[in-house]
C-alpha cells in the first residue's frame, strides 16, 4: 500500500505545475483544434480521418519526447533527485507519478479531438485505435530523449534538446501529411524514422490503408523500442553514481 | 551501533579525488556538524552517506547498514536536503511537505496531520498558502528543512541547511533540527560555514579539508587543541606588531592570545585604535586548523 502513497505523492508534486500554469494545458488544446481545422480545410474528410488518429498517437510521443524527459531532466538539474533518492522511492515509482503528475497535458489532445471525431461520424474505433498506440509511442518518445538528455553532463536547458526533437520527428517527416507524396526510395527509409512507423501503424488500425508494409513499420518500432531502452537503461541511474 | 560510520571514505572523479580518505564515527541521536572551507568535500561525502554517489575507496555504514551493498536499506532511514537545492514555485509549502512526505511512503492522512505540525513549528503559518515562488528566500529554505525534518528519519542529512536565512530565521531552524533529535530521536548530520551557530547545536564536528578530516571530535575537546583561550580584534596597527597566528582583514586584524594578560600586553605594544576580546570559538578551531596561516 505505502508504494501507492509514493507514486500519488510523486504524481500530485508534479501535478502542481499543471494546476498553477493551465495555460500550458489551453495551449495543447487550442494547438489540437488548429491541427483538426487544418486538416478539415486541405483535404476535407479524407484528410482528417487519418490526421485526428495519429495526432493523438503523436502527442503521446510528443508528451514522452518532451514533456517527461523535461521533467526528469529539471528534477536532476535542481536536486529533486537527490531527495528523492535519498528515500525509499524507487525508479520505477517516481516515473509512474511523473507521468501520471503530468497527464493533464496529453488529455486535452484526446478530450477535443473525440468530439470531432464523434461529430465527423468517424467512429470510437478510431480514437480506441490511437489509444492503443499511444503508450508505445510515449514510450519510445520518453526512452529515445532520456537516452540523449541523460547523457548530457550538465543539462541546463533541457527543452533546448527535447523541443527540436519532437519538431523534427513529427513535423518535418511524413506523420501528418501522406507518406505517399514522397519518392518511391524515399517511402521505404523514411520507416526508419520511429514517427513515420508509429504513424503508420496507427494508420492502418484505424482506417485500414498504410502505404508501406505494415511489418516493416512493425519492425522498425520493435528496434527503436529495444535499442532506445537499452540506450536509456545504460546511463539511468538512481543513485550510486560511479 | 554508530548512526553513521565511515572508514577512509574516498571519491575520485578522473584523476581528481574530491575526497581523499574520510573516517569518522557518529553515535545515534546526536547532531554532527559536518564543516570545512568550500570545495574541502562536504558535499561529496554527505552524497556518499545518502547513496548518491558510490565511493571510490574506503566504506561507510548509516545506521549499521552499507551505503553500497545494503544501500535500499540506507534510503529507508534517511532524509536528505541537498545543497542548492532548486525548490519548484508553483507549489504552497503545505503542499510540499504533504506530497515530500507521501513519496516517502505516509498515508495523505498522516502526512497532511505532520504538515500542520511542522508548518506552526517552523512558523510558516502565514504563508503556507502561498506559492514558494512569492516566499522569501528564508520562508522556502524553511519550507525544505521542514519537509525533510518532517520525515521522522533515522539520519537526517542537510547541506548547508541555514544559508539564505536571516539571524531569527536561522535560530528557528536550528531550534526544529534541536527538537528533531529529542523528540524524534533523529541523528541530523549538517553542513555549514556559520560554525558559532553550529557549535550551538552541535554534539560532534568533524572538520574537513582538501578532502580529509583535519580534526574531530565534541565542540568542548576541539576548543582546547588551538594553544589560545582568547580572540582579540585590532584595529589601526601596525602588523610588526603581532607574534601569534593572525587574519588580516585590512584595516582590521585578527590575531589570538593565551591568556588576558597576553592580550593586555598586545594592546600596550600595538596600540590600536579599538580592541575587542573574546573568548575562542570553533569559528576559531576552524580558522586555526583549516584558515590563513602567518
Amino acid at each position: 500500500m505505502k508504494f501507492l502513497w509514493r507514486i500519488l505523492g510523486v504524481t500530485l508534486f508534479n501535478f502542481t505545475f499543471v494546476k498553477r500554469q493551465w495555460m500550458w494545458i489551453a495551449q495543447e488544446a487550442m494547438f489540437a483544434i488548429s491541427i483538426a481545422m487544418l486538416a478539415y480545410g486541405w483535404g476535407g474528410y479524407a484528410v482528417i480521418r487519418s490526421t485526428i488518429p495519429v495526432y493523438i498517437m503523436i502527442s503521446a510521443w510528443g508528451f514522452g519526447a518532451n514533456l517527461v524527459a523535461q521533467t526528469v531532466g529539471y528534477d536532476r538539474i535542481s536536486r529533486e533527485w537527490e531527495r528523492m533518492i535519498a528515500s525509499r522511492l524507487t525508479v520505477f515509482e517516481y516515473f509512474i507519478g511523473v507521468v501520471l503528475g503530468t497527464t493533464p497535458f496529453i488529455l486535452s489532445p484526446i478530450a477535443i479531438l473525440t468530439p470531432i471525431a464523434i461529430a465527423l461520424d468517424l467512429g470510437l474505433k478510431t480514437i480506441a485505435i490511437a489509444l492503443l498506440v499511444s503508450p508505445i509511442a510515449m514510450a519510445l518518445g520518453a526512452f529515445l530523449s532520456l537516452a540523449i538528455v541523460l547523457r548530457i553532463k550538465n543539462p541546463m536547458n533541457i527543452s533546448a534538446i527535447t523541443n527540436p526533437l519532437v519538431i523534427a520527428t513529427t513535423f518535418l517527416p511524413p506523420v501528418l501529411y501522406p507518406l505517399a507524396i514522397l519518392p518511391e526510395p524515399l517511402r521505404i527509409a523514411s520507416i526508419a524514422i520511429p514517427t513515420v512507423a508509429l504513424a503508420e501503424i496507427t494508420r492502418f488500425m484505424s482506417i485500414g490503408t498504410c502505404t508501406t508494409s505494415l511489418e516493416l513499420s512493425i519492425a522498425s518500432t520493435a528496434i527503436w523500442l529495444i535499442a532506445t531502452a537499452i540506450a536509456m537503461i545504460k546511463v539511468l541511474r538512481w543513485g550510486l553514481e560511479p | 551501533m554508530y548512526a553513521i560510520e565511515a572508514v577512509e571514505l574516498g571519491k575520485r572523479f578522473g584523476g581528481f579525488w574530491a575526497v581523499k580518505s574520510v573516517t569518522f564515527s557518529i553515535r545515534e541521536r546526536c547532531i554532527v556538524v559536518l564543516a570545512g572551507p568550500n570545495g574541502a568535500g562536504k558535499t561529496t561525502t554527505v552524497r556518499m552517506l545518502t547513496t548518491v554517489f558510490k565511493p571510490s575507496k574506503g566504506f561507510a555504514r548509516v545506521m549499521g547498514f552499507d551505503v553500497v551493498k545494503e544501500f535500499k536499506e540506507v534510503r529507508k532511514r534517511i532524509a536528505y536536503l541537498p545543497q542548492d537545492y532548486g525548490s519548484p514555485g508553483d507549489i504552497t509549502p503545505f503542499e510540499f511537505i504533504i506530497y515530500t512526505l507521501m513519496m516517502r511512503g505516509f498515508s495523505y492522512f498522516d502526512a497532511r496531520k505532520e504538515a500542520r505540525k511542522w508548518i506552526e513549528l517552523l512558523g510558516l503559518e502565514k504563508v503556507a498558502k502561498n506559492t514558494l515562488r512569492v516566499l522569501s528566500g528564508g520562508e522556502r529554505r524553511k519550507t525544505l528543512v521542514a519537509a525533510t525534518l518532517a520525515s521522522n528519519a533515522d539520519v537526517v542529512l542537510l547541506d548547508e541547511p541555514t544559508t539564505g536565512l536571516d539571524v531569527e530565521a536561522r535560530y528557528m531552524v536550528l531550534k526544529a533540527i534541536k527538537d528533531s533529535t529529542k523528540i524524534l530521536g533523529s541523528t541530523v548530520m549538517l553542513t555549514t560555514h556559520m560554525l558559532e551557530e553550529g557549535q550551538l547545536v552541535a554534539d560532534y564536528v568533524v572538520f574537513i579539508n582538501s578532502g580529509e578530516v583535519v580534526a574531530r571530535g565534541e565542540p568542548e575537546e576541539l576548543l582546547v587543541t588551538v594553544p589560545y583561550r582568547y580572540r582579540v580584534i585590532l584595529e589601526g596597527i601596525s602588523k610588526k606588531c603581532l607574534r601569534n597566528r593572525y587574519i588580516d582583514l585590512g584595516e582590521k586584524v585578527i590575531t589570538w592570545t593565551r591568556n588576558e594578560e597576553e592580550a593586555r600586553q598586545l594592546a600596550d605594544v600595538c596600540r590600536p585604535s579599538s580592541f575587542l576580546v573574546r573568548d575562542v570559538t570553533l569559528e576559531d578551531v576552524y580558522l586555526y586548523i583549516v584558515g590563513e596561516k602567518r
